[in-house]
This record gives C-alpha cells, sequence and structure tokens, in this order.
C-alpha cells in the first residue's frame, strides 16, 4: 500500500524534463550513425542505440500520459511553470530527433514521426512564445537557457525534413528557430551578465547555447547543400561556444547532479555531428578528429548520466515535489 | 575551553572535507572527460592506420568535394526536380552510404575502361591513317615514275633536235626533283634514315621498293652521263671501327639495290664513312638519327 501510494505520488512529480534524456540518447545514437558512416566503420550498436532511444521514450511517454489522465492537473501547474514550461517542447524534439534516427532504418515510420514531430512542435512555439508574451509572472531570473528548447526544436525539423520531401516546411521552421535564435542568445547573455547567476540547478542547461548553431549548421546542410558563409558563421559559431562552455568545466562539475544535466548530451552530440558534416563537406581531418573526439566524450557522459539518473531515481530524488 | 578547542579542527575538517573530495571529484571528473575524447582521437587515429581503404575513400571524398562543381550542380538540379532524391550522407545508415560509394568505384572502373577503349580506337585510327597514306604516297610515285618515263621516251625520241642549253636546264630541273644539293664534291643527294629503313645495326635494306631509290634511278636513267659515289655514314654510338665497316656495307647495299634497278654496275662506287662527318650533333637522339645515313655525290663523267 506504502509503495503504490509512493508510486503514485511519483508519477504525480513525474518531470516534463526527462524528456531531455531522450534528445540526449537520440543525439548519441545519431551522432554513432554518422560517425560509422564516415569512417566507413559497422560497430553493431546503431539498432540498439535506435532501440533504447525508442524504448525510453515510449516508457516516459507511457509515464507522462498517465500523468495526463491521472493528474491533470500538476500537468496544467507545469505547462504554467515559467521555466519548465520550456521543457514541454523536448517531447516534440524527441519525435523529430526519433524521425531522424529512422530515417534510413524505417522511413515509413520516419514520416508519422516528423509530421507529428513538427506540428507538434509548431503548436508547443506557439504556446510558449505566447505565454512569453502575456507573461504575467515572469521575472528577469526566470529566463534562463531552457528557452533555447523551443528554438532548437525548430531548427531540426529540416533534418528530416528535406529527405522526406518538404522543403519548404523546413525552411519555415527553420526561419523561426534562426529568428528566436538571435533574440533569446542576446536576451540571455543579458542575463547572465547584468543579473544575478543562473541557478546551479540550470546551469548545465548552458550548454543548450551550443545546439542553435550546431543544429542550425547541419539544418542548413539539408537546406542548402553547400558550405557557403552563412554556414561557416553557425558552424564556427557552436565552435565557439563549445570552447567556451569547456573552459566553464570545472565550475560545472562541481554541481550536484539534477535532471537537467542531460541538458550537456544533446548539444555535444549536435556539435559531434555537425563537425563529422564539415568534414564531409570540406575534407579537413581536423573536424573528423574534433567530431569523433566530442562523439566519444559524449559517450562517457552520458554513461555518467545514465548511472547518475538510475542512482537519484532509486533514492528518490527526481520525482519529487520540489522537480 | 579544554573541550572547545579539539572541538574546533574537528569541526572545520568535516567542512573541508567535503569542499577537497568535490574538488577531487571534479578534477576525476576532468580527467575522464579528456580521456574519452582523447580515446576518439585514437580511434579515428586506428581506423585509418588500420584501414587503407578507408584512406583511400577518403581521397574519394577530397576529390568529390574539390573537384566536381559540375556534379554538384548536377546533384543540386536533381534536388530542385525531386527534393527526395538526396546524397545519403548526414544521418544516413552506413549501408546506403557504402552502396553509393560503391557505385561511384564502379561509375570509375567504368570510365576507365571507356578510356582504353577510346585510346584504343584513337590509335587503330591513326594506324589506319598512316597505312592509307603511305600507299597514297607509293600510288603517287608509281604515277610519277609512269609519267616520267613516258616524258623520258618522248624527250629520247626528241633527243637529236634539244640544244645543250635545254639539256642542262632539263639536268637542274631533274636535280631539283631529286631533292639534290649543290656542293663542292658533287650534287648531292641525302638519304636518310627513313629514306631507307635499315634495321637496326644492320645492312640489309627492306625487300619492299624504296621510292627514294627509285627517283635516283629514274635520274640516272635520264643522266646516262652522271657516275654516283655512295658514302655511308653512321652516328657516334659504339665502337668506331665497327661504324666504319657498318657505313661501307649501308653504302654497298645501296650500290646493289641500285644495279638490282639496272643501274650500271661500273657507273657507281660504294664507301663508308664511318663516324667521321656528321652533319648533325650525336647528343641528341634526333642529331644521331640525321647522321646515321647514306649520301650519294652525283658527278657528270
Amino acid at each position: 500500500m506504502t509503495t503504490q501510494t509512493l508510486d503514485s505520488s511519483r508519477i504525480e512529480h513525474f518531470p516534463i524534463s526527462f524528456f531531455a534524456m531522450v534528445m540526449g540518447m537520440a543525439g548519441l545514437t545519431i551522432a554513432w550513425e554518422k560517425a560509422q558512416s564516415i569512417l566507413h566503420l559497422d560497430l553493431g550498436i546503431s539498432p540498439w542505440l535506435v532501440g533504447l532511444t525508442t524504448i525510453l521514450f515510449v516508457v516516459l511517454a507511457g509515464f507522462y500520459v498517465t500523468k495526463l489522465a491521472v493528474y491533470r492537473q500538476s500537468v496544467i501547474k507545469e505547462l504554467h511553470h515559467p521555466i519548465k514550461l520550456n521543457f514541454f517542447p523536448t517531447v516534440s524534439i524527441s519525435l523529430l530527433l526519433l524521425a531522424i534516427a529512422f530515417l534510413h532504418l524505417v522511413p515509413s515510420l520516419s514520416l508519422g514521426l516528423w509530421l507529428t514531430g513538427a506540428f507538434l512542435h509548431l503548436l508547443f512555439t506557439l504556446y510558449v512564445v505566447s505565454v512569453w508574451i502575456h507573461h504575467e509572472h515572469f521575472q528577469i531570473h526566470h529566463m534562463n537557457p531552457a528557452w533555447f528548447i523551443p528554438a532548437v526544436g525548430n531548427v531540426l525539423v529540416p533534418i528530416a525534413g528535406v529527405p522526406l520531401g518538404y522543403e519548404e516546411v523546413s525552411w519555415f521552421f527553420f526561419s523561426v528557430g534562426i529568428l528566436f535564435w538571435i533574440v533569446l542568445m542576446t536576451i540571455v547573455i543579458y542575463r547572465v551578465m547584468f543579473h544575478h547567476p543562473i541557478e546551479a540547478r540550470l546551469m548545465p542547461t548552458l550548454f543548450i547555447l551550443i545546439a542553435p548553431p550546431a543544429v542550425g549548421f547541419i539544418a542548413y546542410m539539408r537546406l542548402v547543400g553547400e558550405i557557403d558563409s552563412f554556414s561557416r558563421i553557425l558552424y564556427y559559431s557552436a565552435l565557439f561556444l563549445t570552447l567556451l562552455l569547456f573552459t566553464q568545466a570545472r565550475r560545472f562539475l562541481k554541481l550536484h547532479f539534477f535532471l537537467s544535466w542531460w541538458a550537456y548530451s544533446f548539444p555535444l552530440a549536435a556539435f559531434s555531428i555537425a563537425s563529422m558534416v564539415m568534414f564531409e563537406r570540406t575534407g579537413g581531418d581536423v573536424y573528423r578528429y574534433l567530431g569523433v573526439g566530442v562523439l566519444t566524450m559524449l559517450t562517457g557522459i552520458v554513461a555518467l548520466l545514465l548511472a547518475a539518473t538510475a542512482v537519484a531515481i532509486r533514492d528518490h530524488r527526481i520525482c519529487s515535489p520540489d522537480h | 575551553m579544554s573541550d572547545a578547542n579539539p572541538s574546533s579542527p574537528a569541526q572545520s575538517a568535516p567542512e573541508q572535507k567535503p569542499e577537497s573530495a568535490l574538488q577531487q571529484k571534479s578534477r576525476l571528473a576532468v580527467g575522464f572527460l579528456i580521456l574519452m575524447f582523447a580515446s576518439g582521437l585514437l580511434l579515428v587515429y586506428l581506423v585509418d592506420v588500420t584501414q587503407p581503404m578507408t584512406a583511400g575513400g577518403q581521397e574519394d571524398t577530397h576529390v568529390g568535394i574539390a573537384a566536381p562543381s559540375s556534379a554538384a550542380s548536377t546533384v543540386a538540379a536533381e534536388v530542385s526536380v525531386e527534393p527526395s532524391a538526396r546524397v545519403p550522407d548526414a544521418e544516413s545508415d552506413p549501408q546506403l552510404f557504402q552502396e553509393t560509394q560503391a557505385m561511384r568505384e564502379q561509375l570509375t572502373e567504368t570510365q576507365q575502361k571507356l578510356q582504353t577503349v577510346e585510346d584504343d580506337l584513337k590509335a587503330w585510327k591513326e594506324q589506319q591513317a598512316k597505312a592509307l597514306e603511305s600507299e597514297r604516297q607509293s600510288i603517287v610515285d608509281e604515277l610519277a615514275a609512269i609519267t616520267q618515263a613516258h616524258q623520258r621516251e618522248l624527250a629520247e625520241a626528241s633527243a637529236p633536235d634539244r640544244t645543250p642549253d635545254e639539256s642542262l636546264a632539263q639536268l637542274k630541273r631533274d636535280y631539283a626533283t631529286l631533292n639534290a644539293q649543290f656542293t663542292d664534291d658533287g650534287v648531292l643527294v641525302s638519304l636518310t634514315e627513313s629514306d631507307l629503313n635499315f634495321p637496326m645495326g644492320g645492312a640489309a635494306l627492306p625487300s619492299e621498293r624504296l621510292a627514294s631509290l627509285e627517283k635516283v634511278v629514274w635520274f640516272l636513267g635520264r643522266h646516262q652521263n652522271v657516275i654516283v659515289l655512295l658514302q655511308g655514314h653512321t652516328d657516334s654510338l659504339g665502337n668506331a671501327v665497327r661504324n666504319l665497316g657498318l657505313s661501307e656495307q649501308r653504302a654497298i647495299a645501296v650500290k646493289d639495290a641500285l644495279v638490282g634497278l639496272g643501274v650500271a654496275q661500273n657507273r657507281i662506287r660504294a664507301e663508308g664513312m664511318g663516324e667521321t662527318k656528321p652533319i648533325a650533333s650525336n647528343d641528341t637522339a634526333q642529331g644521331r638519327s640525321r647522321n646515321r645515313r647514306v649520301d650519294l655525290y652525283l658527278t657528270e663523267r
């Protein structure tokens, strides 16, 4: 009886930010697919990674749907939370990422995932932005890099969208993503510079800053197909932000584990893939080494994150009321 | 007091301990991250070392990126027509990529084959053209010989009427036909290597008729008072004594050929000069080729 009440209360506090895990895992999967392709290597890990990511998504979605059905009120509370709100698009982003991972494995499934993900993401973006506009309770300290999540999702759309044949739709999402990237980047820099520091719990979300230019670069390569000035600007911005954040590594590592740590994973995967795409287009060996190096480091990080997440779940530190 | 003193270090110790433990942990984590990054670099390096095929494939990609801008535009065109027909690259599965790679290799192979066939065809065409040209030349020569023989008959028929001036003019014209040069030693007709087709280091003339010799025979037929001095020459390669012998044998071979074509033996003298009288530098293949020759000096008795 006790365990049941405990379990049900945990479902009640099941955080939407759990889907950041799927983002990280999917990013890792896609990055390994890419790495094996450029290294002409078949490690046989792709099906496992894709399978694991899919199962993770299905399980998390199952939990969240249960929460939605049973504790509708707490879902609505999350939707109104100034920070947690931004994690809702991680669901649609997960769908879009799965669409990329399945693109060449099961194209029809990929199409379904992409259509659902893109549509859902448009809704989330519209919702999140309208909440931003009609803010009643926003303070500058609510501004945190998690706000980038809706923007990232938009630039993610063309990566599967172009191969699936939706070029103009992809341009639409790409434009929206870049628009918000520029706006949010300005606000985040302003907030970080002039106001009290971001909560420790959300510090890792700074890594999301890497994602828009890195993902934007990959998407832009899909849309345009050739390296040009804009694609270079995107890639090197991502490179700079990566360097910047790694110089802060010691600061991050002193923090205790939070679910938001998963925010490290996806942007690093995006940067790794961007470097490998850069290698493909320019032939520069530096990009290959950089891409694969970041990927293996990311693999290490994901392994740690999985372990830390498992420990946190065991110790009841995640699905607790304050998260 | 006595209690407080030992307790203060005991209190500060647990405060410092998590601090240093955390620092140690973060240092460990930094080390771990660097290690993981390095293992990626090592992976790429090992792949490069153990798979020479990969290096080749890399070359291909380089070329594919650097060289064919036309290929890129073709791809772009394809894309505009059918957006789903993209080149498999980012996020694509390795299988498709490998298939594309294999097809690309096949294409290269086919192109190479095609090139070989084209080259063969070109060589064959050239050969045919050469054969036709030589045939045409021999026909022209034969025709010229026939015409001139006919003219000679006519000339001989009308010879008594001819003035000395006329016969001199005729002689000059005929010398011109022979491509002769006027030198101190007499009128020189130089028969080069290509005129005579001697084998390498040998003195046997080819069995087929030589246009160059037939011209001489025709001339000697028209001008019975002209005698011939044949001088064989070689290049400076090889033994000088042997070259002297070879040049003489070649001169004699030409004499025999002329006799065989109906020139009286007593009108011809043959001698070998060896490598002593080069007309071009022996340092170059072209010069040596010009030096390997038989000179014909035509003098009136």
